[in-house]
């Protein structure tokens, strides 16, 4: 964990004017001064934004005490910690507070804690109800803005809220690892905002932890460290005066007092002279009023918690109930069988009603692993367990899940027919590349993403060239040796010959093909001249070279057409 | 036998008359992504109801933590199912039952990248990370937790190591000891699942670090804070913390003085030199941070190796005679 005093933001939030300008300076012809001559320049616009009056539960990592939590947190300060590093400061906390560069920079958010009795929370009010007038202006009066509010007395606030320097002090960011969490981290980059509070909970009370937003309060926040401090020491506190409280006076409007106060009565009240309480008191003519102001926080963020009680993590998970799957507490009375089986009631498919065994995937033992897949169905994964003769739906029933998981995914349902059909063609390919390999003597294709109708094309070309084309019986002698009138065996049966040998004599088979005929061509040397001559020659050497075309084109006409 | 769909004939027709003369350069029947990825996460149960998983509730009460090693043979029976969608005829059966074994073998491969993915790592990359080492699988093991800590604490750090640590120590030092997490996830607020790569003999929950507490001492009436070091780690004279007293707000005793206590903490360096320097707002919180709770799971029984206790996968069937008759006794309540 590595911890930052603050992470700064390229630029604060706000309204921001880029203006683009090019400068040219000419040098006349022949010599001479420079003359400036600059471009027309161009303004663009544009606003940074971020959470200012309200802020995304979702922007919100992690708090503690935990929501909603009860615990002994009397000796833990409350914190938020944001997903966003540079929230806190990217807002300028007020005019005054403005930081250089490389100096802390004041965040705008403070992190309070309240009693539950203290505070109460509004939602969804217009910002002008919620922050003074003086306070609404120099926000820059933002129309239609309305927010959650947190309201408590004036005095009250101010004897919580942290001074400013304070705030510097309570806010930081740190670096952690993500790797070894669960997924809702999400995409967090494992930084965090972590905003403190100053005030430690009391054991056994309630509280309310609200994130505010604290820009352009310097009405509320205290500027100076209260300066009767005491080391922890006990204070009997500030008596408060005997005092009659009024709910309402004709100055001001009846909610107001006791109750809430609004920011036009704040000016009101501020009307009425050096000493509000004094004045209203002379005019409702009651010895002594005490006013006791409210004041109203923008609220971004808040939980509750209740410091009572165990629960602490060290608490939680020191007593933890540890154990292998399928180790249950006899009071429970489940059974369980040592390997992790049990019974459910299941409807069989003819609608009886059965017991059957069925285990989760989550085992106590280290199991083998089935070598008998696939299975192609449910049925086939049953099991019959011979110690009891009740069946084993444990598998058939992870066939059955697998397959309604995967048909409710209409994306995979698509991709599987996109496998099989891309199966199905290479293979039907592969087929029909055996065929032309065999049928017209092709070189096979070695490489599985060579083009093929190229390949074969090129080859094929390059065995016609080559003249050693396919030959299929140019001479028919094949057609002619197939006739049964050529069988010496059909020949001696039909004929009634004495034998097979006789019927081969009548034939002549064995005479021709015995020996067979060589023709000796003499060589003899020849010219260019003699050859052209030889008029039978090249006739001959024609026909040839048609009957070679004719070949091809008889080979190629069953495939090619 | 009914007429094959395409004869080789008009297939060679069609090819030669296709304007593209290059055949296309992915080779067709490879598994698509998308699936790739659907059947990797069957594998570590992603999406499976959890009354499949747990199929009582007795057997994982609330306030309780689980250990399992995870049934092979359940998720190979989970992808088998999934592969049986649009499985009509006998050509994708002996489609799948020629595929199903190199199917499983690349799986057991990508099972290993469904955490990257949950991350949102893309798919290319998290393949190729997996790809760089491949191994053969392995033991799959885990844990399921049913505690209000999963809600109340969340992003807590789980770690799992092949061997036990003892304390302190940092999980930096131990990277090499910590098994491959398959998949940490929230099954419901308070229920985490975690599988990891082989067995582990030590697994540890950890506070999470960024919502680690701030912590304060309550010393008689008064709040006082331990002065610690650069690390978090508190400074010690004689076997005991050094307290220095939280200055509080009259009229406020439990609403410190922020900005005080930072000048007190910091005076309290002239005598504790090794004390952190109070630069700024991260030097004041590792001075008030409390550590993170580090819970420890180990030296769990391995039965892996019990004579006379021989578990057959398929038929689930025991040899032992104590279970057979646990077995009985069971079914004698029929």
């Amino acid at each position: 964990m590595i911890l930052y005093d603050y992470i700064r933001p390229p630029l604060l939030d706000g309204g921001y004017r880029m203006r683009l300008a090019t400068e040219v300076t000419i040098q006349p012809a022949g010599g001479g001064a420079f003359e400036a001559q600059p471009l027309d320049g161009q303004d663009f616009f544009f606003n940074v934004e971020g959470p200012r009056f309200s802020l995304a539960p979702s922007e919100v990592a992690a708090v503690f005490p935990p929501r909603n939590g009860h615990g002994p947190f009397d000796s833990a300060l409350p914190h938020v910690a944001l997903g966003r590093r540079t929230l806190p400061w990217e807002r300028p906390l007020a005019a005054d507070y403005t930081a250089a560069p490389g100096d802390t920079p004041y965040p705008f958010l403070a992190l309070v804690l309240f009693e539950e009795s203290e505070c109460e929370l509004k939602r969804n009010l217009a910002l002008s109800d919620v922050v003074p007038t003086a306070v609404f202006q120099r926000l820059g009066s933002p129309d239609n803005i309305r927010c959650d509010a947190v309201e408590a007395d004036e005095a009250l606030l101010r004897s919580l809220l942290p001074m400013p320097s304070e705030l510097q002090l309570l806010t930081h960011v740190r670096h952690v690892n993500v790797d070894d969490r669960e997924l809702s981290a999400g995409d967090s980059d494992g930084y965090f905002a972590v905003v403190m509070s100053n005030r430690v909970p009391r054991s056994g009370a309630k509280y309310v932890s609200c994130l505010v937003s604290v820009e352009e309060r310097t009405d509320l926040l205290p500027t100076t460290d209260p300066a009767a401090s005491l080391d922890g020491g006990t204070v009997t506190g500030v008596q408060d005066l005997p005092a009659t409280e009024v709910e309402s006076t004709f100055a001001l409007s009846p909610k107001s007092l006791g109750t809430s106060i609004l920011a036009a009565d704040v000016d009101k009240m501020s009307r009425l002279g050096a000493n509000p309480a004094a004045e209203a008191a002379a005019k409702l003519d009651v010895s002594v009023i005490v006013l006791r102001p409210k004041a109203r926080l923008v609220l971004l963020h808040s939980w509750t918690f209740a410091c009572e009680g165990d629960g602490t993590f060290r608490q939680l998970m020191q007593n933890l109930d540890v154990g292998m799957m399928g180790d249950v507490d006899p009071e429970r009375k489940l059974a369980v069988t040592d390997t992790g089986h049990l019974k459910i009631d299941v409807v069989d498919r003819l609608g009886a009603p059965e017991t059957s065994w069925y285990r989760g995937p989550l085992v106590s033992q280290p199991l083998t692993r089935d070598p008998l897949g696939p299975y192609h169905n449910a049925d086939q994964a049953r099991r019959l367990v011979v110690d009891t003769g009740a069946e084993d739906i444990t598998y058939a029933s992870a066939f059955e899940v697998g397959r309604l998981l995967a048909a409710a995914d209409a994306r995979l349902a698509q991709e599987l027919m996109r496998w099989r059909r891309g199966a199905f063609r290479s293979s039907s390919q592969k087929f029909n590349m055996d065929l032309l390999e065999a049928k017209m003597r092709l070189t096979p294709i070695q490489d599985p993403l060579a083009p093929v109708a190229l390949v074969y094309a090129v080859d094929t070309l390059t065995k016609i060239a080559s003249g050693s084309g396919p030959l299929a019986d140019p001479f028919g002698i094949g057609l002619v040796e197939a006739s049964p009138l050529l069988q010496p065996t059909a020949v001696a049966a039909a004929f009634g010959l004495a034998s097979e040998a006789d019927a081969s004599a009548l034939l002549g088979l064995d005479a021709s093909r015995s020996a067979p005929i060589a023709v000796v061509i003499p060589a003899q040397p020849q010219t260019l001249d003699a050859v052209l001559n030889d008029t039978a020659g090249t006739a001959l050497l024609g026909r040839q070279r048609a009957r070679v075309l004719d070949n091809a084109v008889v080979t190629l006409k069953g495939v090619g057409r | 036998m009914r007429p094959p769909a395409v004869t080789a004939r008009e297939t060679l027709r069609a090819r030669l008359q296709s304007p593209a003369q290059e055949a296309p350069l992915d080779q067709d029947g490879a598994l698509p992504p998308y699936m790739e990825s659907f059947l990797a996460h069957l594998r570590v149960l992603v999406g499976v109801p959890f009354e499949y998983l747990v199929p009582d509730e007795r057997l994982l009460p609330t306030e309780s933590i689980r250990f399992f090693y995870l049934d092979r043979s359940w998720t190979d029976r989970l992808v088998d199912g999934a592969l049986a969608v649009g499985q009509i005829g006998s050509r994708e059966g002996a489609h799948y039952h020629a595929h199903a074994a190199q199917l499983s073998t690349l799986l057991d491969q990508s099972e290993r990248m469904v955490r990257p993915l949950q991350r949102k790592v893309d798919f290319d990359t998290a393949k190729t990370q997996v790809e760089a080492n491949p191994s053969p699988a392995d033991v799959v093991t885990g844990f399921i937790l049913r505690s209000s800590v999963v809600r109340q604490w969340p992003h807590m750090d789980v770690r799992a190591y092949s061997r036990v640590i003892p304390e302190p120590y940092d999980a930096v030092d131990h990277v090499a000891d910590q098994l491959h997490a398959l998949r940490i996830e929230l099954l419901a607020p308070s229920v985490m699942i975690a599988l990891f790569e082989r067995e582990p003999q030590m697994v540890i929950l950890e506070e999470p670090h960024h919502g680690v507490q701030f912590g304060v001492r309550h010393t008689g009436a008064r709040l006082t804070i331990p002065l610690r070091d650069g690390l978090g780690n508190q400074i010690s004279v004689a076997n005991a913390s050094v307290p220095v007293n939280a200055p509080v707000r009259p009229g406020h005793n439990d609403v410190l003085r922020v900005a005080a206590l930072r000048d007190a903490l910091q005076a309290a360096r002239a005598a504790h030199p090794t004390a952190v320097d109070q630069t700024g707002a991260a030097a004041f919180a590792i001075s008030v941070l409390d550590p993170p709770w580090r819970q420890h799971f180990q030296g769990t029984e391995d039965l892996h190796d019990r004579p006379g206790l021989s578990y057959v996968a398929v038929a689930s069937r025991s040899v032992d005679e104590q279970l057979q008759t646990q077995v009985k006794l069971i079914l004698g309540e029929r």
